[in-house]
């Protein structure tokens, strides 16, 4: 089939738009990463565009070295995985037992995560609950409070109920308690959302800030996302920039494009293991009512 | 005996039924458990502690014991003319975001998906989901940087002969900021729905289209556009329901006193009074009405998704 000399120039501009979009999701980044590794005057010349000028290592070693980037890194790793695991795990419990029409009082339930998720107590209530628990600067404060996700649940409830339901019966009739259906029947063949969920938990664990923001102020307990906004907003990276011979070698603008490109740099590593699951999950997502 | 002092042989055999039910059942409601412990402690509880709002607390005095003030802190609220603006930001802000950022998903999936040439759709989708994954503190750093006084947008201004703009102290430029950064950082990841809706409309309505001679560009107008309505109005109630609070980690990380002006919203301007003045009653009361207004809209936009397309949220 021939396309006209219009449709050659519609579809002609449709790539051209889309090529524009993705360069301009990349551009940003590799600005900031070619920065990173430049030179001060290049810098501040407004030389640097795509790569790196007068290629300069020291923006990074002094966040690596200067800065509690490393041990903030390993914070967000452990909050991550806590929370990633034991949000799961949850999730999938309340998931299943939800998604069984049979099961009496469930709409009770239902609802009260449908009111748990349309409403919120708001920032203070949830800040005197955290204290009054004794929870103030402790990496469970940013854990626990997330571990019941209701949009989550329903994600996955809505999966659950795709599974046929001849699976479970014949798995009942064999005499299978719902511990053994829900491990060996259900969770095995709905892998894929469990999966998305798992993503989902996890990107949303460690790019959250604004808990740690009020309810962490020790420096050796703060995740990177945190780390990340005070150096960037308060400029609290001023360790060791009275001295003449850094200050030559490190600008503000280098510190700050250094840590920005070393805190994504996880993400990046990870992005193209996650790709094939999220959009098959987000689809999972869309529930029908 | 009368039969008025024994329970009554349907009672019985109710409560034999409900017996064997939980015997047969009990694992379900275990499973239960744990979110039920979770969401009651991080959940509920926090809620009672929203008397804050209809007290004047004082921390060292603790809740119980802080006089009761009714709603003394809401007709301050309401004669405060910071907290009118916060309610003018929030509503202008969030209203900026849906009607500029909530239809670009659809445009960028219908183009997308006339690239018929495999490895550049895959890779321009790779690179247009990534921005989704980025905290907003990643994303403000990546603007602050681009648009900053040496950043690339001003270096090429400058280089075009223009003068240097102040994008993050100027409100007008600031809030164009949140908007594009809000684009930048969700609408790859929104195609996500319409790609998906794209593949549900049928293949034959196209061929027939094609038959009867309608160019591409006829084809996308007159089918494509109006087969995605329906999830594009439901991407818009969705957005609305949220106008209370929705923005708030964005503008948290972004904006800056010389633009709280025009930027500061009701979740921002609640974390400030709150947490940095120490004004816990005016604070909650503010964050209350933010709440309760805010369920009010998620509700309504959810009877209208309903309504409209037969979907909802929950």
């Amino acid at each position: 089939m021939k396309l006209s000399r219009g449709e050659k120039i519609y579809v002609a501009l449709l790539h051209v738009i889309m090529i524009l979009a993705g360069l301009i999701c990349l551009l940003p980044v590799l600005n900031v990463f070619a920065r990173s590794l430049s030179s001060v005057p290049a810098v501040a010349g407004g030389k640097v565009w795509f790569w790196p000028v007068e290629f300069n290592p020291e923006g990074w070693k002094y966040v690596l070295q200067r800065t509690s980037f490393l041990n903030s890194m390993g914070n967000s790793v452990i909050i991550t995985l806590l929370g990633t695991v034991l949000s799961v795990f949850v999730t999938i419990l309340t998931a299943y037992s939800l998604s069984r029409p049979y099961l009496k009082g469930r709409k009770v339930v239902i609802y009260l995560y449908v009111f748990m998720m349309i409403f919120n107590a708001g920032i203070l209530p949830n800040y005197f609950q955290i204290k009054g628990y004794g929870l103030l600067n402790t990496r469970w404060a940013l854990i626990l409070p997330m571990v019941v996700s209701p949009y989550n649940t329903f994600v996955l409830k809505s999966n659950f109920e795709s599974v046929p339901d001849s699976l479970e019966e014949a798995a009942r009739i064999d005499g299978a308690s719902f511990t053994r259906i829900l491990s060996s029947v259900i969770i095995p063949v709905s892998k894929a959302g469990i999966a998305t969920i798992v993503i989902f938990t996890a990107v949303s664990y460690w790019n959250r800030y604004f808990d740690a923001l009020m309810y962490i102020t020790k420096q050796r307990l703060k995740p990177a996302a945190l780390l990340l906004y005070e150096f960037i907003k308060l400029s609290t990276m001023e360790e060791g920039m009275g001295e003449p011979e850094l200050a030559a070698l490190v600008s503000p603008d280098i510190k700050n494009a250094s840590i920005v490109v070393l805190t994504v740099i996880p993400i990046l590593a990870i992005y193209p293991f996650m790709q094939r699951y999220f959009v098959k999950g987000v689809m999972v997502g869309s529930v029908k009512g | 005996m009368s039969t008025a002092t024994r329970p009554s042989r349907a009672s019985r055999t109710w409560a034999r039924r409900t017996w064997t039910y939980l015997c047969g059942h009990w694992e379900l409601y275990l499973f239960l458990l744990p979110g039920l412990v979770f969401a009651m402690m991080f959940r509920l509880l926090p809620m009672s502690k929203i008397v804050i709002a209809f007290k004047n607390f004082k921390p060292l005095k603790g809740i119980a014991a802080s006089p009761w003030v009714g709603f003394a802190q809401f007709e301050m609220m309401f004669a405060d003319p910071d907290v009118l603006n916060v309610i003018k930001n929030t509503l202008e802000i969030n209203l900026m975001i849906v009607i500029f950022v909530v239809p670009l998903p659809m445009l960028l999936a219908i183009m997308l998906n006339e690239i018929t040439f495999m490895p550049l759709k895959k890779g321009i989708q790779t690179l247009i989901y990534i921005p989704h994954f980025f905290t907003w503190v990643v994303v403000y750093s990546v603007f602050f940087v681009l648009f900053g006084s040496t950043g690339m947008v001003n270096t090429v201004i400058k280089m075009l002969g223009g003068e240097e703009i102040l994008f993050f102290m100027k409100g007008g430029w600031f809030r164009f900021l949140l908007v594009i950064s809000n684009a930048w950082k969700g609408a790859g990841w929104g195609t996500i729905v319409y790609l998906s809706a794209i593949t549900a409309i049928d293949a034959q309505i196209y061929e027939a289209a094609t038959i009867d001679g309608a160019s591409k560009m006829q084809q996308a107008f007159r089918i494509t556009i109006p087969s995605l309505l329906p999830t594009l109005v439901l991407m818009l109630t969705v957005r609305l329901g949220s106008i209370m609070s929705g923005g708030f980690d964005q503008v948290l990380a972004f904006y800056n006193p010389t633009v709280y002006k025009s930027a500061d919203i009701l979740g921002t301007f609640v974390y400030r009074q709150g947490i940095g003045s120490a004004n816990f009653s005016y604070a909650s009361a503010v964050g209350l009405f933010e709440s309760v207004v805010g369920l009010i809209f998620v509700s309504m936009s959810n009877v209208i998704s309903k309504r409209l397309s037969g979907r909802t949220v929950w």
